[in-house]
């Protein structure tokens, strides 16, 4: 993620090793949002992605003195949160009836008809549900994250191959339903 | 990779992010520092108090007369997760009590079984 003329995340992670809790407050003012956002795409639970979101917070404080720079830290961060996404989907097997809708800021939304979206939300919800789960996270690290490709196949453990192939058939899956949805 | 219209429209969409979490959640953030619950090693005994309600809830299951047999397939649960912290992180993970649809779950016996044979 970028930040304008900021402490880099990286540095953030050493400063709490230092004792610095600022620094975690610093931290998670940049990532809570992406996380929260991550887990409600795949979970469509926005309470239980507020928890998970709490989870990995927990783990990264908890951390704080054994991590190490070996990549970026929004690859480590989000492997944590993937981890904690496959125990969610493999414990819950969780029926999707959400109500409760955050309000979500769209950073490309004037590529889209503004009285669309909440129109569009509902079909998402939906068709999202037809990726498989590795699917799923790879578009979100993709799209909503604005991970490479590479990047995200390393938070998923899968060659970089194997992620475009998989965000190949994830696109051509959620434009074909969406044309369906279009025509009614 | 090739974008068409319908895909732009599909990525706005997907690019949305959630700005202002609630306020239960930003109290919560701010309490992980310092918060002696946070740390991994006490999770580790929430972790255990869950086990002491799974297995309390499987004795009840047991003493209620279903047939599920999981005490030939859990030998002492509590005996093997004070000997594997392991096990203890693996079943710390939920912050619910519903743990026991995990034990319960095929899956989860396998892992047990393995967890519990390798030296």
């Amino acid at each position: 993620m970028a930040h304008e003329e900021e402490v880099t995340d990286e540095a953030l992670m050493l400063a709490m090793a230092n004792g610095n809790e600022t620094a975690f407050q610093q931290l998670f003012a940049r990532w809570k949002g992406p996380l929260i956002s991550y887990f409600y795409r795949s979970l469509n639970d926005y309470h239980r992605s507020e928890d998970l979101a709490l989870m990995v917070a927990s783990r990264v404080y908890a951390s704080r003195n054994s991590y190490q720079v070996v990549s970026k830290f929004s690859t480590w961060l989000f492997r944590i949160a993937q981890n904690l996404l496959r125990d969610e989907y493999r414990r819950t097997r969780r029926k999707k009836e959400e109500t409760f809708q955050p309000e979500l800021h769209y950073d490309k939304a004037d590529q889209v008809d503004p009285q669309k979206l909440a129109e569009m939300e509902e079909w998402l919800s939906i068709a999202i549900e037809g990726l498989s789960n590795q699917e799923k996270s790879l578009v979100l690290l993709v799209y909503q994250q604005d991970f490479t490709p590479t990047e995200a196949a390393e938070v998923l453990d899968i060659t970089p191959n194997h992620a475009r192939v998989l965000l190949h058939k994830a696109r051509t899956y959620l434009t074909d339903h969406f044309k369906n949805h279009e025509k009614g | 990779m090739k974008k068409d219209n319908n895909f732009s429209q599909i990525e706005a969409l997907l690019s949305g992010k959630v700005e202002q979490p609630s306020p239960r959640f930003e109290e919560a953030l701010r309490n992980i520092p310092g918060n002696p619950a946070q740390t991994v090693s006490d999770s580790a005994w929430t972790g255990l108090l869950k086990l002491a309600g799974i297995a309390a809830a499987v004795s009840l299951i047991a003493w209620s007369g279903l047939d599920i047999n999981l005490s030939d397939q859990i030998p002492s649960a509590e005996a093997i997760l004070q000997q594997d912290p392991d096990l203890i992180t693996l079943f710390s993970l939920s912050n619910d009590l519903d743990m026991a649809d995990m034990l319960l779950s095929e899956e989860n016996l396998l892992a047990l079984d393995y967890l519990t044979s390798t030296p």
